[in-house]
């Protein structure tokens, strides 16, 4: 146990982790939990370390979801016009209100599994780590993570007219690690995450070079 | 029904309980939407597991409401319908 471990244990030394980067250090943390782009958001995820401080939270923007936000507004408009429909009315009255309510729990399902596809599906990026959580499908999922130290380049693409206006893209980021790139697809302010990440990466060397290792 | 019966190509003399066939196949319908449900509620678990935020206990009541929901309408067609 060397000098730092002794002085941590004895609650006298704080923790060796990364500053926050400077871009966001004096944000006030984002309290609105369904933003797509958190700074310093209150969430814990499951491989956390005890002194690893989440920095950012990325999910895609928002205008991302209005294709099946709209699907399911439609989906729930669809029965006021079934009384128009004529074999419709071949239904006992019984049957016609079970159709009503079948549909509906069509369009609750819809929806739930879109919205916790985009809720759930995050990027995070920690003093220590970029972790991407990736949920495919009803229970199988994907959790990559690399240390910063790893991070070999970091690129970001904005293309097209709603990109560019509502200021959102992706973010490559190449790594030395296992695996070899995260992609951070449609991320709201990906010049601002790039820089971030850079703001970090420079951090961690500054620490290599002074010798201090977590 | 009769107007439905007359649509299909049923032999004259047989009925069909073509209401009854259509109530169970609802009902087999539903069973697996009550799966899903259940399916549902335990992906939340893995995910508010995976990641835990302000939002898990909304999304785990919203869960088990539409988890109740899909048992009152698997109830509701069983015993009316």
């Amino acid at each position: 146990m060397d000098q730092h471990q002794k002085e941590q244990q004895n609650g006298k030394a704080e923790p060796y982790h990364l500053s926050m980067p400077d871009t966001i250090a004096n944000e006030r943390p984002t309290r609105n939990p369904l933003a797509a782009y958190m700074v310093k958001p209150k969430v814990r995820f499951e491989t956390q370390e005890r002194e690893e401080k989440v920095v950012l939270l990325l999910r895609r923007h928002f205008v991302t979801n209005l294709g099946w936000l709209f699907t399911t507004i439609f989906l729930l408009v669809i029965p006021l016009f079934w009384g128009y429909v004529p074999f419709f009315h071949l239904f006992p009255d019984r049957f016609q209100i079970v159709l009503i309510f079948l549909w509906y729990l069509v369009a609750v399902a819809f929806f739930l599994e879109h919205f916790l596809s985009w809720y759930f599906n995050v990027q995070l990026i920690t003093d220590e780590r970029i972790v991407d959580v990736d949920f495919y499908s009803l229970l199988y999922k994907e959790v990559s993570d690399t240390k910063i130290e790893n991070v070999q380049d970091v690129t970001f693409v904005m293309g097209g007219a709603l990109r560019a206006l509502l200021n959102y893209g992706t973010v490559y980021i190449q790594t030395a690690g296992e695996r070899r790139e995260f992609d951070f697809e449609d991320v709201p302010h990906p010049n601002r995450v790039a820089k971030i990440i850079n703001e970090l990466l420079l951090e961690e060397e500054k620490e290599r070079i002074e010798g201090r290792v977590r | 029904m009769a107007e439905v019966q007359t649509m299909l190509p049923i032999p004259v003399g047989f009925e069909v309980p073509v209401w009854g066939v259509a109530k169970l196949i609802i009902l087999v319908g539903l069973l697996f939407y009550l799966v899903f449900a259940v399916v549902v509620i335990r992906q939340v678990q893995l995910m508010t597991k995976t990641i835990a935020g302000e939002l898990d206990r909304t999304i785990r009541i919203v869960s088990w409401i539409h988890f109740a929901l899909s048992v009152g309408v698997f109830l509701g067609v069983f015993l009316f319908l």
